[in-house]
């Protein structure tokens, strides 16, 4: 649980300062980061399940 | 009466001073330049960013002799590492020539995330100076992208 929210404030802080040092944006930074913030969220959750699943079919 | 001196976002007498002071504390040499945003969220996320990874190894961070490597990553905060380094914070830790850097026992337990925020604020850091010449010195490319995406917006599909 902690690596995860480590890796949630790293991956949050590099987004986040790639985002405001690459505008002009296509969208406001608020949606850019949101949207950032949902994917890495997804991906977290997706990883999570997948290796959930693995460890409960082999492990 | 002379008018007081005021930096412009192309000025480029004033860049090299700009950048020492962005290289000291991040997000300064945006704000001086007149870049607000990406000033704001450059200090507020990398100097906690840097200083909690400080917290985090116990001043360790900043060793050049136990991170040899990590420390030329850490240097992108000059205005956290330099002192930190003319001060020995983190060389107290080094054992003497003889004995093994295996026998250090009294590793704080987040030493090695501590080490790692504060490679990353680094790394931001210069990405953030970069990013303050591309800006300073080709402001009209971003001009340009800006209308074009207005440009692109106002004409039909």
């Amino acid at each position: 649980m902690v690596h995860v929210l480590v890796f949630l404030v790293l991956t949050l802080t590099v987004g986040a300062v790639n985002l405001s040092l690459s505008e002009p944006l296509e969208r406001p930074f608020a949606k850019e980061f949101a949207n950032y913030a949902l994917v890495v969220a997804g991906g977290i959750m997706a990883f999570t399940a997948m290796i959930m699943t693995l460890m409960a079919l082999f492990v | 009466m002379a008018e007081p001196k005021t930096r412009t976002k192309n000025d480029k007498k004033t860049l090299p001073v700009d950048l020492l002071l962005a290289w000291f504390v991040p997000g300064a040499g945006h704000l001086i330049r007149g870049f607000k945003r990406q000033g704001i969220i450059t200090l507020v996320l990398v100097v906690p960013l840097f200083f909690v990874g400080l917290l985090m190894s116990d001043n360790e961070a900043v060793s050049r002799e136990l991170h040899p490597y990590a420390f030329f990553a850490e240097l992108g905060v000059a205005g956290g590492t330099l002192p930190l380094l003319a001060l020995g914070l983190g060389s107290d830790k080094v054992l003497p020539d003889e004995e093994s850097i295996k026998e250090y026992q009294d590793v704080p337990a987040w030493n090695d995330t501590g080490v790692l925020f504060c490679c990353i604020a680094g790394l931001l850091n210069f990405l953030a100076i970069f990013d303050l010449v591309d800006r300073s010195l080709s402001p009209p490319r971003l001009v340009a992208r800006k209308a074009e995406e207005v440009t692109s917006e106002g004409s039909p599909a």
